[in-house]
């Protein structure tokens, strides 16, 4: 396949995948409002883009089973159905599965082919069964209207139409006489013969090369047949043969059948085997002959076997490394507004630019104010271009938040508790990298709140609680972080549960003297769950740390606050972007590091009384009565520092992981915002270091990874030990 | 870095592997006495020594990082790498930066001396020293002249040097 089929390929996913998402709310707003044919319309609108764009691609199994989603959908729209919970409950497992079902095309992974095929049944069943119901209805209304103007039976004749090939040089169009069958009868079952279509290559845009079949039912008699024929019956080949009536039941079946079929164009084998000229297992056959693309090239000397399988090899990795990356769309939809500010800016900066080279092609030493002026305003416009471009990178965090409604519900259902959730501060925006990020931690806090901490509605009448638990999501801007939270006003923590259980887990010894905040920190250890019973929801004791580790790895931190019996609130504070971190320059001897200054408690100099030694060596330096262990970043480092006594340096507090920790520098520089550099790109990971960055003057500094740095000063370095 | 340069490269890495063992030109560059030569397409640009930022924890041989227009750029010293005494830089010191695969690095050496022709007849494969000498990351030895041209084998040399069994590797280097 091509790559520039393979980047519209790219688009189709993006596009499905804000349909599904648009389906998907949409269903569920249509429980709460059955009635609501707009929303219905919208739903219907998104479905039918996805099943378009997919057969456009060849993607059948999906636009086929899309296919059956609108079916249903249009029977909704139309009301010949009406929306009730087991519908809208299907309506969205097949959304599920749809979902899935884009993803395997996508990924290339194998579908699930037993829930495809039972989810489509469904979705056939329920139309069909509607649509049946419908189509006895209007036949029952044609045969009344008709029984009470004629007075006599309905007929149905069978109706094969060859029109002449001149059809269309005389101005005359089939559908006009369509029109005039239906409006005589009850027209049904119309197939199209295309089997004399030549191709595109030998085919006269002005001959009509067509013909049909079709069935009408009509009390009227076959002369009125007839004379809607007549301008053109001499040199058409008609035949209207009169079939005996068909059972109800029999016919409605296959009206449902046919109507379920034509709306997208079948497949040929599909077409010959309804049309009885092949059987199934011919077919079946016939396919499995189909070669694949490598093997017709290699067969036709095109390419080596070899060569093949190389490429084979290619898009394997392709594959993998698509994979790899996780659900990740490499594209952006951006507001045009700001793309224009941008343009705008970047022209201000190039007329700065051409001032400044101007005058610097003829600078004398009176000028210097001007430059001085001049670098201002370069300097601002830098700045700006700096924040609209990264604020091309970011989306509302609604994004993030539009899969909650639908998981609420289901935990909700899942374990019989009445819960309503809701959402403010869709609109705040952050780093599409962060917002990729944050989903997974947020489902399992919101799942968390819902399977832990809300208790069931008898429960929560006896505390004196409203029946329904509320959980509420939130995300606001703070300082130069994004802060969201996440509420629920179930029963809270149990502090001494909590540390029964530490203890019991040996995460803490009952020596221990915690506060509250390192007692409810426990839930984030690995291994830590209070739940009783493992549930299919939660309770492994897995998920809180990942939660932790994987906001930490984003550079932001948790925190949690809770009321006994009140609820709970988990409070992520996430850095706005990933590209670009606030940080303290700091010195250790000639070299420069950045530390995090999301990490940075507080930072000290030390006095001589303050440092304690255990066992001689591990030094402790005491902070408003608490100790903390120092690390010394040259040793950490194996560099060369100007100070090696404590007492002369300064020393940083950090904290990482809830552990607090002193590290030891020379001297600080400054705090600025630094530009996040791969190490990776051309080297690896080196331990301690979270990356790269470029400093004022040209050269390069790292980023302290302070776990990193942790991990190395208790174990020591890999290479070094 | 965008599919296109990724693309290209995967192109210059493809077209090398068949190049430097059919001959075709060579950059040559001198360590001590010694003349190597490195296949022309995978040079991206030769640049004059400066300062680099130690790696922290990386063995001897990764002399540091630099910035390389915008992009992190890890620098090998090939002397330490070769297990050669290191000598002071001079203003013929040179970073020959080289494409690895998808990867940019920079090669301290002591001087550039020439690009040189060398035709598939005149390359010979790497003599085999047992274990004396550490010669894997040779492609062969290559005449010009009166001259004996070491062809690297980058791919391998450098790879090495900056994955994570590097140290096994220079402890060979040590031995030899």
């Amino acid at each position: 396949m091509s790559n520039d089929f393979a980047q519209f390929q790219e688009a189709f996913f993006e596009e499905a995948a804000e349909h599904l998402a648009v389906v998907e709310e949409g269903l569920l707003e249509l429980e709460q409002h059955p009635e609501d044919v707009d929303l219905l319309n919208k739903i219907f609108r998104s479905a039918h883009s996805i099943k378009g764009t997919a057969g456009m691609f060849g993607f059948n199994a999906v636009a086929q089973f899309t296919h059956k989603m609108e079916t249903l959908l249009d029977l909704l729209r139309n009301r010949q159905k009406s929306v009730s919970p087991s519908i809208a409950d299907l309506l969205l497992k097949a959304t599920d599965c749809l979902k899935t079902l884009i993803q395997a095309t996508k990924t290339g992974a194998t579908i699930d082919d037993e829930t495809v095929h039972r989810l489509a049944g469904e979705l056939a069943s329920a139309s069909a069964s509607d649509s049946q119901a419908s189509v006895i209805d209007v036949n029952r209304k044609v045969a009344q209207s008709v029984s009470a103007e004629n007075g006599d039976g309905d007929r149905t004749y069978i109706i094969t139409w060859t029109p002449p090939e001149w059809l269309f040089q005389r101005g005359l169009d089939p559908l006009q006489t369509f029109k005039e069958l239906k409006s005589i009868g009850v027209l049904t079952g119309i197939t199209l013969d295309m089997s004399r279509l030549p191709g595109l290559d030998c085919i006269d845009p002005e001959k009509c090369y067509l013909s049909w079949t079709m069935q009408l039912t009509t009390g009227k008699d076959l002369k009125v047949i007839e004379s809607i024929f007549e301008f053109i019956r001499e040199d058409s080949m008609l035949s209207i043969e009169p079939v005996k009536a068909m059972g109800q039941e029999e016919y409605a079946q296959e009206t449902a059948a046919i109507s379920g079929g034509n709306e997208t164009p079948k497949q040929l084998g599909q077409i010959l085997v309804e049309g009885g000229l092949v059987s199934p297992g011919e077919l079946d056959r016939a396919l499995g002959q189909q070669k694949r693309v490598g093997e017709i090239l290699v067969e036709q000397k095109v390419v080596t076997q070899q060569q093949v399988e190389q490429a084979l090899q290619k898009q394997r990795q392709q594959e993998s490394v698509a994979q790899a990356k996780k659900t990740d769309a490499t594209s952006i939809r951006v507001d045009t507004a700001k793309i224009d500010k941008l343009i705008n800016l970047v022209g201000e900066l190039v007329i700065t630019q051409s001032m400044l080279s101007d005058l610097g092609s003829r600078f004398e030493m009176r000028q210097l104010p001007v430059l001085l002026e001049r670098m201002v305003e370069l300097e601002r416009n830098t700045r700006e271009i700096q924040e609209r471009v990264m604020s091309i990178r970011m989306l509302p965090i609604g994004t993030a938040f539009a899969r909650f409604p639908r998981l609420v519900r289901d935990l909700a259902a899942k374990t019989g508790k009445k819960i309503q959730l809701i959402l403010s501060g869709e609109e705040t925006e952050l780093d599409k990298t962060v917002i990729e990020s944050i989903g997974d931690p947020l489902t399992h806090l919101v799942r968390n709140s819902a399977d832990h901490g809300l208790e069931p509605p008898e429960e929560r009448l006896d505390n004196n609680k409203q029946e329904v638990g509320t959980i509420r999501l939130n995300a606001f801007h703070e300082g130069g972080n994004i802060c969201i939270t996440v509420e629920d006003d179930g029963r809270g923590l149990n502090r001494d549960k909590i540390l029964v259980k530490g203890i019991k887990q040996g995460l803490i010894s009952e020596s221990d003297n915690l506060t509250d905040e390192q007692i409810y920190s426990l839930i984030f250890k690995p291994g830590f769950s209070t739940a009783e019973k493992v549930s299919d929801l939660s309770g492994r004791g897995v998920g809180m740390d990942v939660v932790k580790r994987n906001i930490e790895a984003l550079g932001g931190t948790i925190g949690i606050k809770t009321v006994f019996g009140k609820g709970t609130t988990f409070t992520l504070k996430l850095p706005l972007t990933l590209a670009i971190i606030d940080g303290m320059t700091v010195r250790v001897g000639k070299e420069t590091y950045i530390v995090p200054l999301l990490s940075i408690l507080e930072s000290i100099q030390p006095k001589a009384e303050s440092i304690k030694t255990v066992v001689g060596k591990g030094e402790l330096i005491n902070v408003r009565n608490t100790y903390i262990p120092i690390v010394r970043l040259y040793e950490v480092f194996a560099s060369e520092p100007q100070y090696t006594d404590p007492k002369e340096a300064i020393l940083l507090i950090l904290e990482t992981e809830g552990e607090r920790v002193a590290v030891m520098v020379d001297e600080i520089l400054g705090q600025q915002q630094v530009v996040i550099k791969s190490m990776e790109q051309n080297f690896h990971k080196v331990e301690g270091i979270a990356g790269a960055t470029i400093l004022g003057d040209g050269r390069v500094g790292f980023i302290v990874d302070v776990r990193g740095v942790l991990e190395i000063a208790r174990h020591g370095s890999p290479v070094t030990a | 870095m965008s599919a296109a340069t990724t693309d290209k490269e995967f192109k210059n890495f493809s077209r090398h592997a068949a190049s430097s063992l059919d001959g075709g030109q060579f950059l040559t560059f001198s360590l001590g006495e010694e003349l190597y030569g490195v296949d022309i397409l995978r040079v991206q640009e030769i640049k004059g020594y400066t300062a680099v930022t130690k790696i922290p924890n990386t063995p001897p041989h990764i002399k540091g990082v630099l910035n390389l227009r915008g992009t992190i750029v890890p620098i090998v010293e090939l002397r330490t790498k070769f297990g050669m005494p290191t000598i002071d830089y001079t203003a013929f010191t040179v970073i020959i930066v080289v494409v690895v695969q998808d990867k940019v690095m920079g090669l301290v050496v002591d001087a550039v001396s020439d690009v040189l022709d060398i035709e598939k007849k005149d390359i010979q494969s790497a003599p085999d020293f047992g274990n004396k000498v550490d010669v894997t990351f040779l492609h062969g030895i290559g005449k010009s002249g009166d001259k004996l041209v070491s062809l690297l084998d980058i791919d391998r040399l450098l790879l090495d040097s900056t994955g994570k069994d590097s140290s096994k590797d220079l402890s060979m280097a040590a031995a030899a």
